[in-house]
C-alpha cells in the first residue's frame, strides 16, 4: 500500500483504503478500481490524499539496504537472539527486492 | 544536575509549552464516567487544529482504528480517554519532536503500528492503549531535550562520537534516562499504569510490574523499527532484545514478516501520517 497525492491517481490504480467526505461517509471502499469519475469525485470531497494498492520500487540498491542493516546490528551481534531477528529482517528487505 | 531538580522540572505544568490549554485541561483528567465524554468531546474540539490532526489521525487505515470516528466524543466513546489522551498529547508534540531529532516522530508512528499489531496478535485486552504507550515511548527525550537543551545536545553528540546507544549517552550526562522521565510524564498526567509503565521500562522491560505483557510488546516492537532502520531515535544501532522478553513474546517468522510489511506500507505513506 502506498499514499499518493490526488493529482497523481491515475485510472486503472486500485483503492487500498476507503475514502471518506468531511462527514465520515464512505464515497468509495476499498478495492475501488480508480477512472476518470472516480478522480473527479474524490477530487470535489476534497479528498487530497489517496492510499492505493501497490508499492514503488525501492530506491535504493539491496546490497547498500543489505550493509546498513549490518551496520546497525553491529553492537549486537553476540546478543542472544539477534542474529535470528537480524535474520529474519534481512530476508523481509530482500523480499522487497523480488526474486534477485 | 541532581535528579530531583530534573524530575521538579519535568513534572512542572509547563514542562511542554506546545500542549494547548485544551489538551492539557485533558490531560490532567482521570477517568470519568461515558456520560460526560459528549461535554469531554466539546472542550476539546474547540482546539481545531488538534482535532482535525486527531480524526485525520483515527480514520487513517494504517492504524487500523475501529471504523469511522467523525468526532472527537465518539473517538472517546470508542477508544477511551486514556487513549485519546495519547494521541492527544503525541499529536502535541510533533513538531518539537522532530525539531528534538529529526525522524523521532516517524519512530514513534512505526513502533505505535508495530505494537499495535503484536498487541493484537497476542491477545492483549487494549490493544489501542499498548499502541498509545508505544507512541509516547519517547517523549521523555522532548521534556529533557526542552527542559535542558545545551545537556541534550551533548547526550546526542555523545552518542555520535562515542558510538552508544541514546540512552546511555543520557544516563552519562543526565544519571538517567528519557525512560525514567518519560514516566515521569505519564504519571503526572494520570495515565493508568498499563500504559505508564511500559513508557517507563521499555528498556528494562524486567522492571514492570503491572504491564509486563504491554511493556515488552513496546520493548520489541521499537527493537524491530530500530532493526528496519525506519525513523530516528538518537542513534542507529539496535539494541539487545531482552531475552525472557522476546522468549515469552514467541513471535513467528510470519508475525514478523507481517509486522514488517505493515511498516513499509506505513513508510510509503508517511505526508498522509506525519500530519
Amino acid at each position: 500500500m502506498m499514499t499518493v497525492s490526488i493529482e497523481t491517481v491515475r485510472p486503472g490504480m486500485v483503492l487500498a483504503g476507503s475514502v471518506v467526505n468531511e462527514a465520515g461517509m464512505t464515497l468509495f471502499g476499498k478495492g475501488t478500481v480508480i477512472t476518470d469519475v472516480v478522480i473527479e469525485r474524490m477530487r470535489s470531497a476534497g479528498a487530497a490524499l489517496v492510499m492505493i494498492e501497490g508499492r514503488p520500487t525501492p530506491r535504493k540498491p539491496l546490497n547498500e539496504e543489505l550493509s546498513m542493516l549490518d551496520e546497525r546490528f553491529r553492537m549486537v551481534h553476540e546478543a542472544p537472539h539477534m542474529a535470528e531477528i537480524q535474520e529474519m529482517v534481512r530476508r523481509h528487505i530482500e523480499s522487497l527486492y523480488g526474486a534477485q | 544536575m541532581k535528579p530531583q531538580e530534573i524530575r521538579a522540572k519535568i513534572e512542572s505544568l509547563d514542562a511542554i509549552p506546545a500542549i494547548s490549554p485544551v489538551v492539557r485541561r485533558l490531560l490532567l483528567t482521570v477517568e470519568r464516567p461515558t456520560a460526560s465524554y459528549t461535554e469531554l468531546g466539546e472542550i476539546i474540539s474547540k482546539d481545531q487544529a488538534i482535532t482535525a490532526k486527531l480524526l485525520r489521525m483515527v480514520n487513517s487505515p494504517i492504524y487500523g482504528f475501529p471504523g469511522r470516528i467523525s468526532s472527537v466524543s465518539q473517538a472517546l466513546i470508542l477508544l477511551g480517554l486514556h487513549v485519546v489522551k495519547g494521541i492527544l498529547l503525541g499529536l502535541s508534540v510533533v513538531e518539537i519532536m522532530e525539531k528534538t531529532m529529526m525522524g523521532l516522530w516517524e519512530h514513534s508512528l512505526f513502533t505505535a503500528i508495530a505494537a499495535k499489531t503484536i498487541a493484537i496478535k497476542k491477545g492483549v485486552p487494549e490493544p489501542e492503549e499498548v499502541m498509545t504507550s508505544a507512541l509516547l515511548h519517547d517523549i521523555g527525550k522532548v521534556a529533557l531535550k526542552i527542559n535542558f537543551p545545551a545537556e541534550y545536545d551533548q547526550a546526542l553528540s555523545l552518542a555520535d562520537s562515542r558510538d552508544l546507544l541514546i540512552r546511555k549517552a543520557e544516563d552519562d550526562i543526565f544519571g538517567l534516562n528519557h525512560s525514567t522521565a518519560g514516566g515521569w510524564l505519564a504519571r503526572q498526567w494520570n495515565f493508568p499504569v498499563t500504559l505508564a509503565e511500559p513508557i517507563a521500562y521499555h528498556h528494562k522491560p524486567a522492571l514492570t510490574q503491572y504491564a509486563p505483557q504491554q511493556t515488552a510488546i513496546v520493548h520489541v516492537a521499537d527493537l524491530l523499527v530500530r532493526a528496519r532502520g525506519f525513523g530516528f531515535g538518537g542513534d542507529r544501532l539496535v539494541p539487545p532484545v531482552e531475552p525472557r522478553v522476546w522468549e515469552s513474546l514467541r513471535l513467528s517468522e510470519e508475525d514478523i514478516r507481517e509486522i514488517l510489511d505493515l511498516l513499509e506500507d506505513a513508510a510509503h505513506s508517511v505526508e498522509a501520517i506525519t500530519l
